[in-house]
């Protein structure tokens, strides 16, 4: 029915979130049998011309010049020469389907062109750097924003747009200096740790050590930028279930705790809350109260979360949610 | 019954989890196979087994006068996402402190209060009590069935 007309498919197209019925992928192994067109008579009628209705239909998925030169396209093409095409059989199932445009090389992956001459004791092809990537003449820098250059270096190394990198929620919680004993004498530097997240499941800690006291800080915000991960959340405001860890001296408990109960903890477990985007949390430190501690103690308890799913599949039993699924999450 | 014993159980199977041995022995005794398969029940570990001190029976023996003393139960342990199943495990009741509770009291411990001393149960924690049914029961079967019992261990 559409086979001569394939712009006709859009028209008997699905509305959007439909299920798809099926779990079942496609057969790779088509049979040879199936690769052929099936025999139509050649008393089928020609295709009508397409309605007015239709032209405007097919209008919301193509400007006017595309669609001028579809419908060009389709009527230039005889429709029985259309009816016999067919594909090249795939005799090779497995075969990668490449999705890189490999007409242009890629600075890491492609090895390099020209001559190359061997020298003993080093490698033909030259190891990638990554700072080669990092420098301004490789890449396109917007240095009239007025960003920081280390914005664009960390939106590199992990991914983030430079956009993004603006909007994270980044703050210094522990700075103190600190003295290395050398042939020179007492070399004093400033140690920072900073935190950094989005608010909505990301978050790390970075550390940063200088002789001067804004140029720590930069590097603290970096490091906790590039040391972000997800961490899960329930319910995207609170942890699972209840904490009790010991990470070096300090004993920290955190505890989850029912929507709008707010964020009662001490100072340093509050900011790392925000930016992860934790709402409704309770924490008690023991032991030792470092600031320094706390911050790592903290971090490493909300990424040894234990997910409900995971001890299901364990325990190969059903964990269900007593007030999602009785109380409809009224409790 | 005797809770020392339940103590040592309770210690080993931390310390066979931390260690990664699939399989470990356990002193055979009455309460200990009733535990023991109340935790297969519930996913903890994989299989219970009779056997004596060197390995799990290959074909079932009678437990006689001469073989008491090396009878022994092997129990193997799961591991799942590079993590053991069965963490921690327990004792609520002590040798020198026994704790009763009826189902009142289980039933705030299951919702999630504590009731007297005893902490309330977290997603998945498990807790056993004997029972005058004559089996180990789990908190929350206790509280479907309207019945309490003497608070043995908790697991997770």
């Amino acid at each position: 029915m559409n086979v001569a007309r394939p712009l006709r498919r859009l028209l008997q197209i699905p509305p959007r979130g439909a299920r798809q019925l099926t779990t079942t992928t496609l057969n790779p192994y088509h049979h040879r049998r199936t690769l052929k067109a099936k025999p139509e008579s050649y008393t089928t009628p020609p295709p009508s011309p397409y309605t007015e209705g239709e032209i405007s239909k097919l209008s919301k998925y193509y400007t006017d010049t595309q669609l001028a030169s579809l419908l060009a396209g389709e009527s230039a093409i005889d429709p029985t020469h259309f009816h016999h095409r067919h594909r090249q059989p795939d005799h090779d199932p497995m075969k990668l389907k490449y999705l890189d445009d490999l007409s242009t090389l890629d600075p890491i992956l492609d090895a390099p062109s020209g001559p190359q001459t061997y020298t003993p004791g080093h490698p033909l092809q030259p190891i990638p750097r990554l700072d080669d990537l990092l420098t301004p003449s490789a890449s396109t820098t917007n240095s009239s924003t007025g960003d920081p250059p280390w914005f664009h270096e960390v939106s590199l190394r992990t991914g983030f747009s430079v956009a993004e990198i603006r909007r994270l929620r980044t703050k210094i919680l522990a700075s103190h200096s600190v003295v290395n004993q050398t042939h020179m004498g007492k070399i004093r530097r400033i140690y920072c740790l900073a935190v950094a997240g989005n608010g909505n499941g990301l978050v790390g800690i970075g550390e940063g050590k200088s002789v001067e006291h804004s140029e720590a800080q930069r590097i603290a915000t970096y490091m906790a930028v590039r040391n972000m991960m997800p961490v899960p959340r329930y319910e995207d405001r609170t942890i699972f279930g209840n904490l009790d860890i010991k990470v070096g001296a300090v004993e920290l408990k955190l505890f989850s705790r029912p929507p709008g109960f707010g964020l009662r903890t001490s100072q340093y477990i509050f900011e790392i809350a925000k930016c992860l985007g934790l709402s409704d949390l309770s924490a008690k430190v023991s032991r030792s109260r470092n600031p320094m501690n706390v911050c790592k103690a903290t971090i490493q308890a909300l990424r040894s979360q234990k997910l409900p799913e995971t001890i299901a599949r364990g325990r190969g039993k059903k964990l269900v949610d007593v007030r999602k699924v009785y109380y409809n999450g009224a409790v | 019954m005797s809770l020392v014993n339940l103590g040592h159980f309770c210690s080993h199977m931390q310390n066979a989890s931390r260690a990664g041995l699939s399989i470990t022995a356990i002193m055979s005794s009455k309460l200990h196979l009733g535990i023991a398969l109340a935790l297969q029940d519930h996913g903890f570990i994989s299989s219970v087994t009779r056997g004596d001190s060197a390995g799990p029976d290959a074909e079932e023996t009678p437990t006689t006068q001469e073989n008491i003393a090396t009878r022994r139960l092997w129990i193997s342990l799961k591991y799942y996402d590079n993590e053991p199943v069965l963490s921690k495990m327990k004792l609520v009741s002590k040798p020198k402190k026994r704790i009763h509770m009826g189902i009142q009291g289980l039933q705030k411990l299951v919702a999630g209060e504590q009731h007297g001393f005893v902490q309330p149960l977290e997603a998945g924690e498990v807790m056993l009590l004997s029972t005058d049914r004559g089996v180990i029961m789990e908190a929350r079967q206790a509280v479907e069935r309207r019945i309490g019992g003497q608070l043995l261990c908790r697991v997770r």
